[in-house]
């Protein structure tokens, strides 16, 4: 929306403030922001944040792996790596 | 009222660090908490404890901290701030790992030592905008 009047009269610049908090997480690392802070990234927590967001692909790793080996391609894979393992 | 200000402090903080047992040592059979995120008013110790239990199962490294506290007769006000990340369900809302700040106002009425009655308002629309349930202004 642009500013102006919503249709129902409230200013619509008015309906942003209101919806405004205080404080905000970072984007990058999650933490709790204050509108007047001076922000810097703790490179761990930024670690630690982008790990929570992969949780549950990291949960259901060996299960897609174990479905792509079971699968045609994976299955393939495994022959093809098998063939073109060097000898001992 | 030095020792109703430490019992509501200690109402207000404690359960945040682990001690759950403070809401039956401080909270009376008769006790009612109104609270405007609530849709029925809470009743009872088993209650205030399950009303705190869902914040703390969302925001399991939550704290609050009283900042000022004003008695006058039978009651204290509390002014406090809670600030936790999101690693576990709030409101239907799925875990963000986001840390949120929050503030509010607590009047509880004390009666022989015990907290019998609750007035609370806290910022909860700030805690759905910083949780991204509500748009922030830059996204609206």
């Amino acid at each position: 929306m642009k500013n102006g009047t919503a249709k129902d009269g409230f200013p619509e610049a008015a309906m942003s403030s209101f919806f405004a908090s205080r404080h905000m997480p970072c984007a990058e690392c999650g933490a709790s922001v204050a509108a007047e802070e001076t922000h810097t990234c703790d490179p761990e927590r930024v670690l630690e944040f982008r790990l929570f967001h992969l949780r549950d692909s990291m949960s259901a790793f060996d299960d897609d792996l174990r479905g792509y080996l079971e699968s045609a391609e994976g299955r393939f894979e495994q022959w093809l790596a098998e063939r073109d393992r060097p000898p001992p | 009222m030095a020792d109703a200000k430490q019992i509501v402090r200690r109402l207000i903080e404690e359960p945040w660090t682990g001690n759950m047992d403070v809401i039956d040592e401080l909270i009376g059979s008769g006790y009612i908490g109104y609270d405007p995120s609530a849709p029925e008013p809470i009743s009872g110790p088993d209650g205030a404890r399950t009303q705190i239990q869902q914040y703390i199962d969302g925001f399991p490294n939550g704290r609050i901290t009283v900042d000022d506290q004003i008695a006058e007769g039978d009651k204290v006000a509390s002014r406090w701030t809670a600030r936790g990340t999101q690693t576990g369900e709030v409101a239907g809302i799925a875990p963000t790992g986001k840390e949120v700040t929050v503030s509010g106002l607590t009047i509880s009425r004390l009666e022989d030592g015990k907290v019998v009655e609750e007035w609370t308002t806290w910022d909860t629309l700030g805690m759905l905008v910083q949780l991204g349930a509500i748009p922030a202004p830059a996204q609206a």
